[in-house]
């Protein structure tokens, strides 16, 4: 299909690559430390699009009285309220939300990273471009782990990252305000549902997380580790900017 | 087709979207999306303007304005 070989040619066979070379290149022929690398480099390439820009936070802070004012005044109308925002965003000048786009970009770079790992154990000299060459014997260990095989510790290493980064992202257990209905003293069906996604959300994608990366192999799991740090880091400096 | 196709983008919002759907609560306090109307309801705007193809095309286009560096928010069909 033509979608799968322009996906194999511009995701999978650069990626592939870019790895088998840094294993070439980094002391020891490290594979553990070329999977750090290749994320590192992924993330900084997506930055653009992903990072939340320290400007926009400062923009939003600056922004807040009036924000509260549209809430208040059209609180019973949410499609207004909605309207009114994107109204006094678009007069400033100013993108909130980093939008949808970015996430569709990350899903076949994903995958393809995910692919790359798996194939890694045995490398594929006909995939290889021309000018990379095969690295011979390499390292598929990195510290205790074996990276072709499959680590619980690295797994759960990668659920912890990842609650702490869904932590982070989402504001710490500050529960988001549900609509009360009026008058009654009972939770609705809506605040339970509500209540028990939010806990959800916080421990069921880490436990998945850690799950999935279980079962596909310790490479996997060292790449969403590796990958979840760095989205830490990356929050709490924007954190920590907009905060001047 | 096209009333058909207007009542699975209403079962979407309803249903699956991050936005208006059941499972809403699982993201932040603010609405997740970032441009006004959202893009599903831009969508049934643009099928019941401009008809089925046109809409839909319209509709999946809009998808992808929706970046960090989109600076009209407000987008109407």
């Amino acid at each position: 299909m033509m979608i799968s070989s322009l996906w194999h040619r511009v995701v999978y066979q650069p990626l592939y690559n870019i790895l088998t070379y840094f294993i070439g290149v980094l002391p020891g022929h490290s594979v553990g430390l070329s999977i750090i690398l290749l994320t590192i480099i992924v993330r900084v390439a997506l930055f653009p699009l992903t990072g939340k820009s320290i400007r926009a936070q400062q923009a939003m802070k600056a922004l807040e009285p009036e924000l509260k004012q549209i809430k208040e005044k059209h609180k019973d109308d949410k499609q207004l309220q909605a309207k009114k925002t994107m109204e006094l965003y678009q007069e400033k000048g100013v993108t909130p939300f980093s939008g949808c786009l970015p996430l569709f970009i990350q899903i076949p770079i994903i995958i393809g990273l995910y692919m790359v790992f798996k194939g890694l154990s045995n490398i594929d000299p006909s995939l290889l471009y021309s000018f990379i060459e095969h690295p011979g014997d390499y390292e598929m260990h990195f510290l205790i782990f074996d990276l072709a095989g499959k680590s619980a510790v690295l797994a759960g290493f990668a659920g912890i990252t990842q609650y702490f980064q869904t932590d982070l992202s989402l504001g710490r257990a500050k529960a988001q305000e549900v609509p009360k209905k009026e008058n009654t003293g009972v939770p609705s069906f809506q605040e339970d549902l509500a209540k028990s996604m939010q806990v959800q959300m916080r421990y069921v994608l880490p436990v998945m997380i850690s799950f999935i990366a279980f079962n596909t192999s310790a490479a996997v799991a060292l790449y969403w580790t590796t990958s979840n740090i760095l989205s830490i880091v990356q929050e709490l400096t924007i954190k920590k900017g907009a905060k001047k | 087709m096209k009333k058909i196709t207007i009542q699975l983008i209403k079962y979407y919002q309803k249903i699956l979207s991050p936005d208006q759907g059941i499972f809403k609560y699982m993201f932040g306090k603010h609405p997740t999306c970032s441009m006004y109307p959202t893009c599903s309801s831009y969508m049934v705007e643009a099928i019941e303007k401009y008809g089925i193809f046109s809409g839909v095309r319209r509709g999946i286009l809009r998808i992808f304005r929706c970046h960090p560096y989109q600076k009209k928010l407000i987008d109407l069909p």
